[in-house]
């Protein structure tokens, strides 16, 4: 069973595949799978490293205000 | 009823992750923060459905989800058209995050199906277990399991990557291939 390790930024080592498992012997090499799997992570990763826009903290501080503010219903 | 600290400061911890998902279903940086920006509200008012102890990131990516959908569908598209507003978006802001190699793997996950494109997403880069990524996905783990290899064969052949790359080529060799891969 393919492990489950990542941390809070979404990264994740790449443990080995279920697709590997016998039954399957038309999955990807396990070197073509890590490849991917690395080329993946970097592309996904270099939007999880941007700095997190302003719109997001105003956000959360508005809907923390309308919480404490009472019944503020849509 | 009122949002725990805990809830609060999990939904802050999960922002990065939830915009780079959402822009790996988009391709565009604007629309996906829109789609994050939808997914926070919606989880605050929502946050008395969520079982503290389960895991807070798979049920903000399952909002997320089902948001981009629905409004697919409000949109008065069929679901399966996410994928020619995938490629309007690119053609619109292509490379918008300055990485070259970014944009390669924008035109490639286009070229994906919607569904094999989030399946391979929440598997490989988001790094969920293939059964997290079934619940996410509302289907069985099988059905993930052969969408994710779907999608990684179909990225191989279109990223140029073979066997032989043990340890991969260096990134600007692989660009290269990707390009000419993509552009012929």
């Amino acid at each position: 069973m393919p492990k489950e390790t990542r941390d809070s930024t979404g990264k994740m080592n790449v443990a080995s595949d279920a697709d590997q498992s016998a039954g399957r012997p038309r999955s990807l090499d396990k070197s073509v799978q890590s490849a991917i799997g690395a080329r993946l992570r970097a592309y996904y990763d270099e939007v999880a490293r941007e700095a997190v826009p302003d719109r997001f903290v105003e956000l959360l501080k508005q809907l923390e205000q309308k919480d404490s503010g009472g019944e503020g219903r849509d | 009823m009122q949002v725990s600290d805990e809830f609060r400061d999990g939904l802050i911890e999960a922002i990065p992750s939830l915009r780079a998902f959402a822009f790996s279903l988009i391709g565009r940086s604007d629309r996906a923060d829109d789609l994050v920006q939808e997914t926070l509200t919606k989880a605050w008012a929502n946050h008395h459905s969520f079982t503290p102890g389960t895991k807070l990131r798979a049920w903000l990516y399952t909002i997320l989800r089902n948001e981009f959908y629905s409004q697919m569908r409000k949109k008065g598209r069929e679901v399966e058209d996410v994928d020619g507003a995938y490629s309007r978006n690119l053609a619109v802001h292509p490379e918008q995050h300055g990485h070259a190699d970014m944009g390669d793997m924008n035109r490639a996950l286009n070229l994906l199906p919607a569904d094999q494109r989030e399946a391979l997403i929440l598997v490989a880069a988001s790094g969920f277990s293939y059964e997290e990524a079934a619940d996410i996905c509302e289907v069985a783990v099988g059905t993930i399991k052969s969408r994710v290899n779907r999608a990684r064969k179909r990225l191989a052949e279109v990223l140029g990557v073979d066997g032989e790359a043990e340890y991969g080529p260096d990134p600007a060799a692989e660009a290269a291939i990707a390009h000419t891969a993509l552009h012929k």
